[in-house]
């Protein structure tokens, strides 16, 4: 906890959430990074995939006051009733912001320090004690802000602060590589394995992710894999049972796949955004659907991980048998028992 | 983590296939639904009729007298299907009148009791007519009501009856209520006949009638007529069982009937020798207090511990398997539900839901120490989640040691929506009893009593004297102690605001407008316990308090072996807290608006002022883990305690101070102005310790932490913690879990209670729409819980109202 020998580096955070029991063992906090390689079209987070600060507006917060067109030195400022003003010729001083009363406007991110971040974690350490909980970095692409996170990570890891990650995969294996084999817990996301499919959806390759996935296997990190189940998009039984094998013949170190039903809780923030939701058409999965495709990963071998099947127990038990990477990191193999 | 394995019994008879089916659950619940609540004049009636024949006798043989008539002359039904039976008249849910404590209001509502918005009641044309020519007459001038009011002086009445500022109608128009029978060490022991034994034994030890001897004399004597109303009570039942069932075509009926004979010839007259036989004493002994004084919080304490001895016994011996027991504490649940206590239209306000505030009391530990945890707690909780009415209301008491396991069920139950169960703290509540000036061991055997309040079978107290409205004198310190919806002068006439030239002022005038208040809700309950000392003695709840044998006095005369003083509900801490910080903040620190345009800003609910409304809401706020507020928030509730706990009773014993709920923050709102937190006049204030609703946005485990930091073992009247969690933030195991987590983590933390509403808010606003398609449909209200379409809408607003938390 010796703050005055690190640097303070900073980063930017788009929110950071204190109470989550689907995003990690036990209790945790999610701490969202802002900026994301990959970009789709279901994604409940549309504030987290560009890397820079965003205006948010929520006009039915607008009092009609006129504070903010008169704060605004570029006289481009309009109540937020009335919608987004662009970036034109803003400057993004948050005069607006400052002196809205109603809280309409906000800015999407903030930067904040490792140590900014790590006493606001630090709060809720109780809950991780009583529940083997921990801090969970979501974004956006955390993996994406290597330095940051492991700044983060490291303060947490002197604290006895369990660390997972949510990763897309989509990093610099060489700038992230210390970084990850900090950490207690990894959730991949593997949204299609077609190559050209991916590409097509997420407006990247999937070839590097499957690279990344198959090195951090290696470190020996319990993980989960994940799969974003969207209509008609990436639930053909094909995808999901290639999925499938792929885990179960080149990832050992895998506790599961978790399905996670698409839903439609990030529509709002599209309008906040001012943008247009683009899978307007899509109903989420029926629970039978779930309960299908769930069937699928446990016949090809693999444990299905649903909110039922805590995984908390699992990790615990691994946690207890191994001791974790990071304490052995200075140390000889093995040196007590 | 402890896992250690409670104790539990194996089902030796392993039939298999199940003996039960639920058809008779389903069957009492028709019958319950289809009974509309009644008000029944039969106790009235024969209470009054004795009263007439004992004229200038001792009052305490009186009314243990009056008691016995009522059990030898009420009717007594055997409905279908039932296997626990008794009722308080002639029907299903009855409302019993003690016009001994309270008519004048009946009288006052005789034309809108049926048609009411709030709790309507059915009373025939026929009672009415027998209330005003038999009842009325009678009693004028001779009940609590009215030899309260006369004590008290006008200034106690102005500002404590219907104000929404001081309320104390609990205690001058009804009787204490607030109690638990000693069923460990006294009912399931001896029974009535050995009470009346003990007491006629008592009569001959008397060696002369000296002063003292005459008083004990006539305790005794009442001892014997209330053991002996009893006693025939369930004698009546036995012979009416029998009729019955000679009567009867169908065998299996037939033989159940022959059961409750048996049952009913037994208890309560003896110790009950069996599962059931328990089981019908526990209702027996609720229906008494009933019938004794129709009040709140007749609770059912400590069910597992003494229910699990005969569960045991019964197993072990071949005669009841787990689903018959599991289905008999079905039954007693469903006529538990039955019980409700009869409300003014103004106590409606407050105690909003046919609710009866039977509390009962699961998990905890043994006066040893020891998890207490056993086979009957666990078929508790599955029957409340079975039958889903709501009452009684099950309280589980977690201590470090309760078995992980029942934490989960607990977690299971609670997450069905239904707001059953309340989870306390065993650790705190025991020091809450300590504070209260019971040994540990004894601190240790604490039961829940009422909503959330604890407290134990050897002790009497009023846990619950009367309430105030701490938001009220913020109003007042800025509005030199005038109302600013009525402009009624309540408070003392304080510096005028504008000349606060500190956060510090503030203080000084808010702290003297509460310390003034206190005093006022000290005095008047002063009055009160002279009150109910004089004119309602309480021998049928002298005979199920330990102390009272031995020592000969009634439980109003101190004759328990232990006595706590009364108990002061704080309403509006967490609006206060916001508040007080609100204009620390706006005010003082950033000297963005002055204490005259803040007065003019509430002096016009805020019309003209949504500049400034909007800084003051966006101030911080209780229950989002802010020091700034939290700290004022622990400062009130410390305050609140130390100022009670200077004054003392009747009995010598220092009051106390709780921050609970029922819904006394909906009338209480309802008289205030616009407050410096940005709440509009009229609005519901923060429920007990509860943060406002809405205003806590930072997430359950921030919420937590913020009531984590005030000190509940010096409130020993309880504090109250309401979550609502949208179902999907806590589905699957996973979200069992993490509900448990946050229990451990709260108590770890030093709170005391927290409850749940886990529902989609779409759900309550369905509900609202259309009662017709969710039946008995329960929520918890506050501290309790109520049949969600019985609530007045303004409930039902409140329940809709409250923060949801969800984390996706």
């Amino acid at each position: 906890m010796n703050n005055l020998s690190r640097t303070d580096i900073t980063g930017t955070v788009l929110e950071i959430q204190r109470w989550s029991v689907s995003d990690g063992p036990g209790s945790r906090t999610v701490i969202f990074l802002k900026g994301c390689p990959l970009h789709c079209p279901w994604c409940a987070n549309p504030e987290s995939q560009d890397r820079r600060v965003q205006m948010a507006i929520f006009s039915t917060r607008c009092v009609r006051c006129g504070a903010c067109v008169r704060e605004c030195p570029e006289n481009v400022a309009i109540p937020a009733a009335e919608g987004a003003f662009g970036t034109d010729n803003c400057t993004g001083c948050g005069n607006c912001i400052r002196s809205c009363h109603g809280g309409a406007r906000s800015w999407m991110g903030e930067e904040m320090t490792a140590g900014e971040v790590v006493d606001l974690v630090k709060k809720d350490m109780v809950f991780y004690r009583k529940s083997s909980g921990g801090v969970t970095f979501s974004g956006g692409e955390p993996l994406t802000h290597p330095q940051f996170l492991g700044e983060i990570i490291n303060r947490c890891m002197d604290l006895g602060i369990h660390t997972a990650v949510e990763t897309c995969g989509y990093f610099d294996w060489k700038a992230a590589e210390k970084t990850i084999a900090m950490l207690d817990f990894i959730m991949f996301d593997l949204k299609h394995m077609d190559e050209a499919t991916h590409k097509r959806l997420t407006g990247v390759s999937n070839r590097l992710i499957l690279e990344n996935i198959l090195k951090i296997s290696s470190f020996g990190i319990p993980m989960v894999i994940r799969i974003p189940v969207i209509p008609g998009v990436n639930d053909d039984e094909h995808n999901i049972r290639a999925t499938a094998v792929f885990v179960r013949d080149h990832l050992p170190q895998a506790i599961g796949i978790e399905a996670l039903a698409y839903h439609r809780l990030g529509v709002n923030k599209y309008q906040a955004l001012g943008i247009e939701y683009p899978l307007g058409h899509i109903e989420p999965p029926s629970d039978s659907r779930m309960a299908a495709l769930r069937k699928l990963i446990t016949d090809t071998g693999v444990p299905s991980i649903t909110a039922d099947n805590d995984y908390d127990a699992q990790l615990v038990r691994s946690r207890l048998k191994s001791t974790p990477k990071h304490l052995t990191k200075d140390g000889p193999d093995n040196a007590q028992t | 983590m402890n896992t250690m394995a409670a104790e539990r019994v194996t089902d030796r008879r392993q039939t298999p296939e199940p003996t039960v089916s639920g058809a008779r659950r389903k069957a009492l619940m028709e019958q319950f639904r289809k009974a509309k609540p009644a008000i029944c004049m039969e106790r009235t009636l024969a209470f009054t009729n004795s009263h007439k024949q004992t004229e200038g006798q001792p009052v305490i043989l009186r009314r243990a007298k009056a008691f016995r008539a009522v059990c030898e002359s009420i009717t007594v039904r055997i409905f279908d299907h039932e296997l626990v039976v008794g009722t308080l008249g002639n029907g299903h849910r009855l409302g019993v009148l003690c016009p001994e404590m309270s008519w004048s209001w009946l009288k006052e509502e005789i034309d809108t009791i049926t048609s009411r918005k709030a709790e309507p009641y059915q009373f025939t044309d026929e009672n009415k007519k027998l209330f005003v020519e038999e009842i009325v007459p009678y009693w004028r001038g001779q009940s609590l009501e009215e030899f309260c009011l006369e004590r008290m002086p006008e200034d106690h009445k102005n500002i404590g009856i219907g104000t929404g500022i001081m309320d104390t109608e609990m205690k001058w128009r009804s009787g204490v209520g607030e109690i638990t029978p000693d069923h460990q060490d006294i009912l399931f022991v001896k029974g009535y006949s050995g009470i009346k034994n003990e007491a006629l034994d008592q009569l001959r030890q008397l060696d002369n009638l000296s002063r003292e001897n005459q008083e004990k004399r006539d305790f005794y004597r009442s001892m014997i007529e209330i053991a002996e109303a009893m006693i025939t009570l369930g004698k009546r039942y036995s012979t009416l069982a029998e009729s019955l069932a000679e009567n009867c075509s169908d065998p299996v009926r037939k033989k159940e009937l022959l059961t409750i004979a048996r049952t009913c010839s037994n208890v309560p007259a003896n110790a009950p020798a069996s599962f059931i036989e328990g089981l019908q004493m526990v209702f027996f002994v609720q229906l008494g207090c009933l019938l004794a004084e129709s009040s709140p919080a007749f609770n059912v304490g400590r069910f597992d511990q003494f229910m699990f001895p005969l569960y045991q016994a019964d197993i072990e011996a071949g005669r009841l398997d787990r689903a018959e027991a599991l289905e008999q504490i079905e039954c007693l649940w469903i006529k538990l539900s039955e019980i409700f206590w009869l409300l003014t239209e103004n106590g409606a306000k407050y105690y909003a839901g046919y609710c009866g505030f039977q509390n009962l009391t699961l998990g905890g530990r043994k006066r040893n120490g020891r998890d207490a945890t056993n086979e009957v707690s666990y078929l508790a909780l599955e029957a409340t989640a079975n039958v889903g009415l709501h009452q009684p209301s099950v309280s589980v008491s977690i201590h470090p040691e309760t078995p992980d396991e029942f934490l989960i069920e607990v977690c299971r139950l609670a997450r069905r929506g239904n707001g059953m169960p309340a989870i306390h703290n065993d650790i705190i509540a025991t020091q809450m009893m300590m504070y209260k000036g019971l040994p540990p061991d004894q601190a240790r055997d604490w039961n829940g009593l009422g909503c959330v309040v604890p407290s134990t079978r050897k002790v009497s107290e009023w846990t619950y004297a009367g309430q105030y409205n701490m938001a009220a004198c913020l109003e007042w310190a800025l509005n030199r102690g005038k109302s600013r919806k009525t402009g009624q002068q309540f408070g003392l006439e304080t510096k005028d605001p504008a000349t606060f030239t500190s956060f510090d002022d503030l203080l000084e005038s808010f702290y003297g407008q509460v310390k003034k208040l206190i005093k006022t809700g000290y005095e008047t309950t002063i009055i009160q316990q002279l009150v109910h000392q004089e004119s309602v003695p309480r021998p049928f709840f002298s005979a199920m308090v330990e102390g009272c044998m031995e020592s000969g006095k009634d439980l109003t005369r101190g004759g328990a072996k232990y006595n706590a003083g009364p108990g002061w509900v704080v309403v509006g801490c967490a609006d206060t807290a916001n508040g007080l910080a609100a204009i620390k903040k706006i005010v003082f620190d950033q000297k963005k608006t002055t204490m005259a345009e803040l007065c003019s800003a509430l002096d016009n609910n805020f019309e003209g002022f949504e500049e400034l409304r909007q800084l003051l809401v966006n101030s911080p706020k209780f229950g989002n883990d802010d020091d700034y507020v939290d700290n004022l928030q622990v400062e009130l509730a410390d305050f609140s305690d130390r100022e009670f706990r200077q004054y003392r009773d009747v009995l010598g014993l220092p009051f106390h101070s709780a921050i609970m709920g029922l819904t006394f923050n909906i009338p209480t709102g309802n008289s205030l102005g616009a407050l410096p937190c940005g709440r509009f006049a009229g609005v519901p204030l923060a429920e007990g310790s509860s943060p406002h609703p809405g205003t806590d946005i930072s997430g359950p485990t921030a919420c937590i932490k913020s009531l984590g930091k005030m000190n509940h073992e010096n409130q020993p009247g309880g504090t109250l913690l309401n979550l609502k969690f949208l179902p999907k933030a806590v589905e699957g195991e996973r979200g069992l879990y993490g509900l448990s987590a946050l229990i451990r983590a709260y108590f770890e933390l030093g709170g005391y209670h927290v409850q749940f509403n886990v529902v989609d808010a779409r759900k309550l606003l369905d509900a609202q729409l259309h009662p017709e398609k969710y039946g008995s449909f329960v929520v918890r209200v506050a501290g309790y819980c109520a049949i969600f379409t019985e609530c007045t809408k303004e409930v039902q607003n409140e329940i809709i109202r409250r923060t949801e938390h969800c984390a996706l």
